[in-house]
């Protein structure tokens, strides 16, 4: 159930009420409650941003930026927060601002979350950049205690 | 040097009145039921009814030995009776006076230890009127004013 | 944006509540780390630290770094590490520290906590405060060290395996069994032995255990060694009913007993001996109430031998009484072992049954009060006078203020006496055998009494001064025929002058035609109180007085009585009182007590002199002179030293049959103590000079220690 090996490189489909396409800044901004799946990955928000390099002839997506109400869910792991940054090259996705995040029964909530798609390991913070408790906000959250034969 | 009746006015004064109105509240034991006999002869038994004053007393009553002998022996007792007295106003609900007053009597040690216990008795009621008699005086003082 | 994160999660019992700075969840190893002010709840056990890493696999918590846990009950541990299952309540904890709930503390190097039950090793426990009131830290007074300590919060008891104690880093008393319970309700267990040295006995220890044996009950046993005698043992059971409570306390030993007089019975002849008491009050309704008091001792010198107490007479008596609003009824016996070296038991009188009622009503026709009393009493000697009384008397009272504010107060009295009495010829005392068979009397009084109390302002207080003039008129009665119990300590007083009957009981009234007068002074100002008061009375008739000489009644005018009393804020406290001869002014009797100082620090002075010279013809009134002793003063904060000493002054030419010499010290005890919160120390030397049978005289030194919470 965990989220590790998710395929980073799968192809990206979206929907979106509105698309405006910015072709000299490589640049789609869709709105309008905007669906984005990948492999699985399901990313909702109100507005989103993709940013894709044109080299080659070939459209990849590199980064994803969506604001207001976003979630996003695989298989058991649904997290929310006020937007989130999905950087498919290094694939990481970080959520920022109220962030909430449930995992089975496991849930913890915080200020600023880094979930690492290739190790699987997310990280929670108050809501200063990564590693730094600048901010000051908390982290809280249960987990539950997997039984125990003993 | 200024000296006046302290139940000026006779049993209609202010002074007098205001003793009629206080009420004694039951005492505990041989002592507590002397006590309360000789504060309602001072103060004439207020009923419940035209009470504006409580009057609550606890007593405390020791017999010390001493005048010790060479070979042990007590030959003196001194029977010492105190009272610590509050007087609440019935109106207010307010503890008005909360004061002590406290009187001893000497007691020989005979040889008849039957003698000695009649003697402590004797002292014992000798000494509640005593401390009454304190303690009415005390109430007085505040009933003038004091 | 807010940050909505509440600060500690509540987790239910199967989840772990997680607070922290940074978390970082590694769901591929089910790795847990938090760092940052962590705080790990569950199931009422919360874990604080720098950091935490729980393993959720093998549901290992580590966690460091200025770690406190604290459990349900409130006891907290502090430590460097603690290595504790996902439970959090069993684990392996370095160098721990546990507050318990009521801020004794226990210290470890190491410790490991299964079930919530903490075991420590190489511990140590206090109850003493670390840190002085200024905050900075402070050696605790006492602390017990021991190899392995177990405190269940549960039971809230701590056990130890190879305790001492250690007083101000000194190791003492070694304890190999000591548990104690760590809450504030008592539990059963051996409480703390106290050590002494006595003249009688040698070194003594006594160790003693308090078994709690219900809510209401309890009892305390305890062994006392001595090094030159046998064992003594004592039981005290204590039972607290519904409706009183009662305890009884009984003493027993085998050892050689030096009768009073002196006269060494041969050695080998070790007797049991005892000493028992019990004492018990219950209140049946809101007017019965019983109660009982026994004292019994083996032998006349046990209780001084042992030093359990320093009577020399034991009263027994039981008591049964009505009281209500206007009457009083009682049932009551008396009896008394002496243990005096002179006195023969065969002449002590036992009471039994002493029945007295009163009754209290109003007088409808002058307005006064009326008090009836019957009272009825038997006295019988197993080897002297029986004497039986019945009496029955009326008594009217009425109290009246005059317009000038003079309190008159009218008094009558009418009471009919029978008595019967026989063997009078063994009562040593002539004038109280009275005739034997069958006496009656009747006696009449009237009393008319005026105070006129004034009050005004004086010295910056008020002052209250209030004459007082007293006549009273009994016809002549007979007394040297009734025998006489109860009558036989007169001293004429202060607090008797004014009475209906200067003597003492009923045996003896005063018919005479008398005036006695004098007055009382207060002063009363807000940190000083004075108050005086003198008296004298004068016989009108010119009969004979009964009153022995010396009493000061024996004349026509009396000696002149009074007291004098000054109090100055609770600093300093003075009592004089004092009876004048009324020829030439000389002290009959004058009694000195003074108290001056603070609770702390104190001094505390008692004089009696007695100079009334009575006949030999009343064997029982002597004079004497006494000076009595006491102080204690604080040296330092916990520090203090205490003192008391009473030393007979009496010589011959005041009680011919003296033995002292004018300055015959009877004993004195000089005594060092410390107090803090949580330890008291006292060591007492005491001498005594006076040996009476087998209590010797010489030294005797206790010392007591009481460690709070360690079964004081």
């Amino acid at each position: 159930q965990s989220i590790r090996n998710h395929n980073s490189n799968a192809p990206v489909d979206f929907t979106a009420g509105s698309l405006e396409l910015q072709d000299r800044a490589d640049r789609v901004v869709l709105a309008g409650g905007v669906t984005v799946t990948q492999a699985g990955l399901v990313l909702k928000s109100s507005r989103l941003t993709a940013a894709y390099s044109s080299n080659g002839g070939g459209t990849d997506v590199e980064r994803l930026d969506a604001t207001g109400g976003v979630t996003i869910t695989k298989d058991d792991l649904r997290a929310t927060s006020n937007a989130a940054i999905y950087d498919l090259n290094s694939s990481l996705i970080t959520l920022i601002g109220n962030v909430n995040l449930v995992q089975g029964s496991n849930k913890l909530n915080g200020g600023r979350l880094v979930i690492d798609l290739n190790s699987g390991r997310s990280t929670i913070n108050g809501g200063g950049p990564a590693g730094t408790s600048t901010s000051g906000g908390r982290v809280s959250g249960t987990f539950t205690v997997p039984p125990r034969k003993n | 040097c200024g000296l006046k009746p302290l139940y000026s006015g006779g049993s209609t004064g202010a002074v007098a009145s205001t003793l009629g109105t206080v009420m004694v509240e039951p005492i505990a034991g041989k002592n507590g039921w002397l006590m309360r006999n000789a504060l309602n002869d001072r103060l004439g038994s207020a009923q419940s009814t035209s009470a504006k004053f409580r009057l609550v007393v606890a007593l405390d009553d020791q017999i010390e030995g001493f005048g010790v002998r060479a070979d042990d022996t007590v030959t003196r007792e001194r029977r010492t009776l105190r009272a610590r007295y509050q007087l609440i106003s019935l109106t207010t609900g307010e503890t008005v006076l909360d004061a002590t007053a406290g009187a001893d009597a000497g007691i020989d040690v005979v040889s008849s230890e039957y003698a000695t216990i009649a003697s402590e008795n004797t002292a014992l009621e000798n000494l509640t009127q005593r401390v009454a008699d304190q303690i009415v005086t005390r109430l007085s003082l505040y009933a003038g004013g004091e | 944006q807010a940050e909505p994160a509440p600060v500690e999660a509540k987790a239910a019992d199967d989840q772990i509540g997680f607070a922290a700075a940074v978390v970082e969840y590694d769901s591929n190893s089910e790795v847990v780390t938090a760092k940052g002010d962590v705080v790990v709840n569950r199931d009422g056990y919360t874990l604080r630290a720098d950091t935490v890493v729980w393993n959720r696999t093998s549901g290992e918590v580590t966690a460091e770094g200025n770690i406190r846990s604290v459990g349900p009950e409130g006891d907290v541990a502090y430590g460097d590490k603690i290595v504790v299952t996902d439970t959090l309540k069993d684990g392996i904890v370095e160098n721990l520290l546990v507050v318990l709930a009521d801020e004794s503390r226990l210290a470890a190097k190491s410790g490991a906590r299964k079930d919530g039950v903490y075991s420590l090793d190489y511990a140590a426990y206090t109850a003493c405060k670390v840190e002085g009131t200024d905050g900075c830290p402070k050696k605790p007074s006492w602390e017990v060290k021991a190899v392995k300590v177990v405190y269940d919060p549960a039971t809230k008891r701590v056990k130890y395996e190879g305790a001492r104690i250690e007083l101000f880093g000194l190791p003492i008393v070694p304890l190999p069994f000591l548990s104690h319970p760590v809450d504030t309700k008592a539990g059963s267990g051996f409480l703390v032995p106290s050590v002494g040295f006595s003249r009688n006995n040698g070194l003594e220890i006594e160790q003693s255990y308090y078994w709690r044996i219900a809510q209401n009950r309890d009892l305390t046993g305890a062994i006392t060694a001595f090094s030159n005698a046998a064992p003594l043992g004592q039981v005290k059971f204590r039972s607290l009913e519904k409706t009183g409570a009662f305890e009884v306390t009984a003493y027993g030993t085998y050892s050689n007993r030096i009768d009073t007089s002196g006269a060494v019975i041969p050695t080998g002849s070790n007797v049991f001996r005892g000493y028992v008491e019990g004492a018990g009050r219950f209140q049946l309704d809101p007017y019965w109430s019983i109660s009982a008091s026994g004292r019994r001792a083996s032998d006349r010198t046990f209780l001084r031998r042992y030093d359990i107490s320093r009577d020399d007479r034991l009263r027994s008596t039981f008591a049964a009484e009505r009281i209500d609003d206007n009457s009083y009824f009682s049932l009551s016996g008396w009896a008394v072992q002496t243990l005096r070296t002179g006195d023969k038991q065969g002449l002590a009188p036992i009471a039994l049954p002493e029945i007295d009622y009163r009754r209290r009503l109003s007088d409808p026709l002058l307005g006064g009060n009326i008090q009836l009393q019957a009272n009825s009493l038997a006295i019988g000697r197993t080897a002297g006078q029986d004497t039986q009384r019945a009496f029955g008397s009326v008594k009217w009272d009425l109290r009246k203020i005059t317009k000038l504010g003079q309190e008159v107060t009218f008094t009558a009295l009418a009471r009919g006496d029978v008595y019967h009495s026989d063997e009078n010829a063994s009562t040593t005392t002539a004038i109280y055998r009275g005739d034997s068979g069958w006496q009656s009397r009747a006696i009449f009084a009237g009393a008319m009494d005026v105070k006129w109390p004034f009050v005004g302002k004086a010295l910056g207080g008020t002052q209250i001064f209030t004459p007082r003039v007293q006549l009273v008129a009994a016809p002549s009665v007979t007394n040297l025929k009734i025998p006489n119990e109860d009558s036989r300590a007169v001293d004429l007083e202060d607090s008797n002058l004014f009475a209906l009957n200067r003597f003492p009981g009923y045996d003896r009234f005063e018919d005479d035609y008398r005036i006695t007068y004098g007055f009382d002074w207060t002063l009363r100002k807000t940190n000083f109180t004075a108050d005086i008061n003198i008296g004298q009375s004068y016989r009108l008739s010119n009969r004979q007085s009964i009153f022995p000489d010396g009493t000061g009644l024996s004349d026509k005018a009396s000696d002149i009585v009074g007291r004098s009393e000054f109090r100055f804020k609770d600093i300093v406290k003075l009592t004089h009182r004092f009876r004048l001869d009324k020829d030439n002014l000389a002290v009959r009797r004058n009694e000195i007590d003074a108290t001056i100082g603070s609770r702390g620090t104190y001094v505390q002075a008692g004089y009696l002199k007695l100079n009334r010279n009575i006949g030999p013809t009343v064997e029982d009134l002597s004079d004497r002179e006494e000076i009595r002793l006491a102080g204690r003063v604080r040296v330092a904060r916990y520090w203090s030293v205490f003192g008391s000493t009473i030393i007979d002054l009496t010589d011959t030419t005041e009680d011919p049959t003296t033995l002292s010499d004018g300055f015959d010290p009877i004993r004195h005890r000089l005594g060092v103590a410390y107090d803090d919160d949580c330890l008291s120390l006292s060591l007492t030397w005491r001498r005594d000079y006076q040996p009476t049978g087998d209590a010797r005289r010489g030294n005797s030194f206790l010392f007591r220690l009481a460690f709070r919470n360690l079964g004081v």
